[in-house]
């Protein structure tokens, strides 16, 4: 194309046909008619002289076609013929060509894998009609953001004068459910009367559940299509069957396609009822929280509608307490799912994602500028060919188009070179994460969206004006035709100028990526050096819970023993325990105020409490440092007793022993004083970079009423095989006792420092990518300008130079463009180290040894990547050399 | 009419360029120039003109608007853009040296022994 304006007429023309026909029938009518009316002046009758004018005209269709071929297909002809030209040309060079794919391809394909990472986790919409329009409420207490509330502050906000239509969806909760032959605990969503009607799913089969089946409170459930699939084989007699939830009939009226997973970020939908079933499910008033949902569109909307919402919310229910505080609740975009406290894993990747998506963009500008620079070398061999044809007439634009779509090729199979790399690395991903995290492979599973290959077609299409823009202007320049005077050999000096400055910013980019991984690699190495406290190897958990079951009033801790030596007669189980919170496991985080007798009392400090039983701290072979352990003997009757960590010590025994001081616990049992018998080793219950807190272990025959312990233990080599054997004995043993996430450490474990192994490992293969290419690219120019030079070379020898010296030679330009390209980088390199601060730990984003290793590694690199081209300089025969051209 | 030559290949577009060039003017009122200018000598097939304009118009060597006819109708007004100005400067010329060659050629008297 010529001209903005051609384009636009281009595009136009293919937009709108119908007015471009319309203009020029409109033109040619006008003709005939002018002609007619100038033939009728001349004294025709005027159907005469309308019927001469048609046919003076000629064939007016014949003329259409002719017009219309001029309009639109000049322009498609040319592109048609310009790669053409342009695969021809290319299937001539095919060492360039493979080349340029495969660096492309890498670039491309490092680019396209980690958006599709960025835009699953990110920026992916719920697929439900109109995601942009789905609002969530927010509750912002003390800056805190919690995206739920209790079912009654629901009530109040719905009837809340001038708010919006709400609806609500109460919080998945796993509830029993028995259906034929099946008996377990599946998550099942409570959901208000328009809940379905406002997200907008559509079901497979039957009907969602509507305002109707909430207000005659008729016991309906509507099923996910796996349930279906399990629990119904996908029979289409489904509806109208039954299923107990908590031994109550619910009769199933709709099955939701796959493609719902709720209104959550990264959810994953099961089942619903209406929410009135709340409580006959065992869900109480004061548990009963709710996520409330609208449909806004318009950001200011959404602001104009929190207004009557934090008002009313104020008036009905914010503590008296609190009416100070910073309390609010607003209306926010939920397009991309509700964030979901522990799943939603955004905000820890979000940094993560970003700067693997610069790392991987520098790489692509690496390999950009390797093809930009074998397309400079073959501008320069193919000089005589360039300027043979602009002496001939054809135009400068013409030739540049050309080139273009020679390099709009390369991008073109590039980017499918990439979009399959990208494929098979992300399966690669998937497989290696954790077993548990089957709904964010969900998320991340590559597959062709339309955003993602808008996305690919958009980076070859940038790739195309970085490296192929350039050297197309600079290979017909009007200069250009002095070429024909050359004998092809020497370029010109400025373009090896533009080479060398190429690599150095390749070195520079590559400098920056290593450094980054480095820190990465770095951090990941420091924490996985923090003792956790236990030995994390084959030990295996289970979850014991009485809630919903025939064990809730008393609750777990009356037969607690029985499960334990139930544990312990299963072959391969060598220790067992049980605990409220176990380490990468999981469990709940219960703490009290409390105070130490005899000092003063903290102000708003806290202790967290994990209930124990005796051989608990055993199993997971945590020291204990002084005092004792629990034993059996720790019962009601006996002494209150409690083991310390050692944060508890520090914060309370700087100097002397815990052992025998009284600690005052609130609401432990309605307030109990506990007397410190030991201490253990402090244990890393999650993420290794928070210090660990003050925590009382309590025994479990002491700690009143808990619904629920996780069972901790440790097995012979073959955790997975005692996991099945344990979980069977546990269920024959009391049939309706609820039983959860049978889980080895190992895979929890894994999971803990998930985050810091996927981004070491990205940036690491990103760096490793980009040191390959910048490489390729450092010893490719270095081989081309031997090759340029070997008769300067031969007459250096000729005139007596040592093989030594034309190696150095060779050398000192490799080590000029590396240096000059670590200097460039390094400050850089802190900058981008600066920016990735908050994910490093006990390494300085500054820190000189790395960047010094780095840089020293990096020109060693380069000075391996040059040492063959530097062979082939010194082995370089003068007479031969000479008697070239 | 009937008796005028038929034009060469290429050469419609260069008297388009030509009658543009003296103002800007509709398809109609361009054949009508064309043939007020060469007295009635050249015959256009008239539907022609119209891929003709619109190829000119594809290659900038033409830009048109929209105004209104004689008549009030609507009606599509060309004029000659930059390019067209020197394209139809380097055509004149070259046309101007073919004829003239081909006339010297034509012109030629016997050689004498």
């Amino acid at each position: 194309m010529r001209s903005p304006r051609q384009l636009l007429r281009f595009i136009h023309a293919r937009i709108d046909r119908r007015t471009l026909d319309r203009d020029m029938d409109d033109e040619m009518k006008l003709h005939i008619e002018l002609h007619a009316e100038a033939l009728e002046r001349a004294g025709l009758a005027p159907e005469e002289a309308r019927r001469r004018a048609v046919a003076e005209f000629g064939g007016v269709q014949r003329y259409r076609e002719e017009g219309r071929d001029a309009r639109r297909l000049s322009w498609l002809h040319d592109v048609v013929a310009d790669l053409r030209y342009g695969v021809r040309t290319l299937r001539r060079a095919p060492l360039f060509t493979v080349a340029s794919v495969l660096s492309l391809g890498l670039g491309i394909g490092a680019n396209v894998a980690i958006f599709g990472l960025l835009y699953g986790v990110l920026m992916q919409p719920l697929a439900i009609p109109r995601p942009r329009e789905l609002t969530a409420l927010v509750v912002n207490y003390k800056g805190d953001l919690y995206s739920s509330v209790l079912h009654r502050t629901y009530l109040a906000l719905r009837d809340a004068p001038g708010a919006p239509r709400l609806e609500a969806v109460h919080e998945a909760d796993d509830i029993l459910t028995e259906v034929a032959d099946f008996h377990e605990y599946s998550r099942v969503e409570f959901v208000e009367g328009g809940f379905f009607s406002l997200v907008g799913a559509a079901p497979t089969l039957g009907h969602v559940i509507g305002p109707e089946d909430e207000a005659r409170r008729n016991p309906v459930v509507v099923i996910s299509d796996n349930l279906w699939t399990r629990y119904f084989a996908r029979g289409r007699d489904v509806l109208g069957k039954q299923l107990l939830l908590r031994g109550h009939a619910f009769t199933v009226v709709g099955v939701m396609p796959r493609s719902f997973q709720g209104v959550r970020f990264n959810g994953s939908f099961t089942m619903a009822v209406p929410a009135s079933f709340a409580e006959l499910l065992g869900i109480s008033e004061t548990r009963n929280y709710v996520n409330v949902l609208a449909r806004i569109d318009a950001p200011a909307l959404r602001a104009a509608f929190s207004v009557p919402l934090d008002a009313t919310y104020h008036r009905c229910c914010v503590a008296a307490e609190d009416t100070r505080g910073d309390v609010h609740v607003s209306l926010e975009d939920a397009s991309r799912g509700i964030a979901h406290g522990k799943t939603d894993f955004r905000d820890d990747y979000r940094l993560v994602l970003w700067s693997l998506m610069g790392g991987v963009a520098l790489v692509l500008l690496i390999a950009c500028s390797n093809v930009g620079n074998l397309l400079l070398a073959r501008g320069a061999t193919r000089a005589r060919e360039l300027s043979i044809r602009l002496s001939i007439g054809a135009s400068r634009w013409r030739i540049v188009r050309q080139l273009l779509a020679e390099s709009a090729l390369l991008a073109l199979l590039g980017a499918v070179v990439g979009v399959l790399l990208a494929a098979a690395a992300t399966r690669l991903l998937v497989s290696a994460l954790p077993p548990r995290l089957d709904t964010a492979t969900s998320l991340v599973e590559f597959d062709l969206k339309l955003p993602i290959m808008v996305f690919a077609a958009l980076t070859a299409l940038g790739s195309v004006l970085i490296f192929g823009v350039g050297p197309a202007l600079r290979a017909t320049r009007s200069d250009a035709v002095i070429a024909l005077r050359d004998r092809g050999g020497e370029r010109r000096p400025e373009s090896r100028i533009v080479d060398r400055l190429l690599v150095v910013v390749q070195v520079a980019v590559t400098l920056v990526l290593v450094c980054g991984a480095g820190l990465l690699v770095a951090t990941l190495r420091n924490l996985r050096a923090i003792d956790p406290g236990f030995v994390p190897t084959h030990l295996v958990a289970i979850e014991v819970e009485t809630r919903g079951t025939a064990f809730e009033p008393a609750g777990i801790v009356p037969v607690h023993r029985e499960i334990l030596d139930l544990a312990r007669t299963v072959p391969g189980v060598l220790d067992v325990g049980m605990a409220t919170r176990i380490p990468a496991i999981g469990g709940r985080d219960v703490s009290f105020p409390y105070a130490v007798v005899g000092q003063r009392r903290r102000e708003g400090a806290e202790v967290s409490i994990t209930v124990v039983t005796p051989g608990y701290l055993a199993t997971t072979r945590t020291p204990i440092l002084a005092g004792r352990d629990f034993v059996d003997a720790d019962t009601p009757a006996g002494e209150r007793v409690a083991i310390a960590n050692e944060a508890f010590v520090r914060r309370h025994f700087p100097v002397g022993s815990p052992l025998g001081a009284n600690v005052r616990i609130d609401g432990l049992n309605g307030g109990e004083v506990v007397t410190i018998v030991g201490v253990a080793r402090d244990v890393r219950l999650g993420d290794r970079r928070s210090p660990p807190e003050p925590m009382l272990h309590i025994p479990a025959a002491q700690a009143g009423k808990w619904p629920f312990l996780i069972l901790l233990m440790r097995t012979g080599p073959n955790p997975e095989r005692v996991m099945p054997v344990v979980t069977h004995a546990l269920e024959s043993y009391a049939h309706r006792l609820r039983i959860g996430g049978p889980q080895t450490m190992d895979d929890a474990f894994d999971e803990v420092l998930l985050r810091e192994r996927l981004a070491a490992a990205l940036a690491s293969t990103c760096a490793a990518l980009a040191l390959v290419l910048a490489m390729v690219g450092l010893g490719g120019l270095v081989g081309f300008s031997v090759a340029r030079r070997t008769r300067e070379i031969g007459v250096r020898m000729a005139l007596g130079a040592q093989r030594v010296s034309v190696v150095w030679l060779v050398l000192r330009g490799a080590l000029a463009m590396a240096m000059a390209g670590v200097l460039i980088g390094g400050p850089l390199a802190l900058g981008a180290g600066r920016a990735l601060q908050s994910l490093l730990y006990g390494i300085a984003p500054t820190s000189v040894i790395l960047l010094g290793g780095a840089a020293a590694a990096l020109v060693g690199v380069a000075m391996l990547a040059s040492a063959a081209p530097a062979w082939r300089a010194a082995r370089v025969d003068p007479v031969v050399a000479l008697r070239s051209d | 009419m009937a008796l005028a030559p038929e034009l060469l290949p290429g050469t419609l577009e260069l008297l388009i360029l030509k009658a543009v060039s003296l103002g800007p003017k509709h398809g109609y009122r361009i054949l009508l120039r064309i043939q007020e200018l060469s007295r009635g000598a050249l015959t256009i097939t008239q539907g022609a003109l119209y891929p003709a304009l619109y190829r000119l118009e594809e290659q900038d060597l033409l830009a048109s608007e929209w105004g209104t006819s004689e008549n009030n109708r609507r009606a599509k007004y060309y004029r000659l853009t930059k390019a067209g100005e020197r394209r139809l400067r380097q055509e004149t010329e070259d046309w101007n040296r073919l004829a003239n060659g081909v006339g010297l050629v034509l012109d030629a008297r016997p050689e004498k022994a």
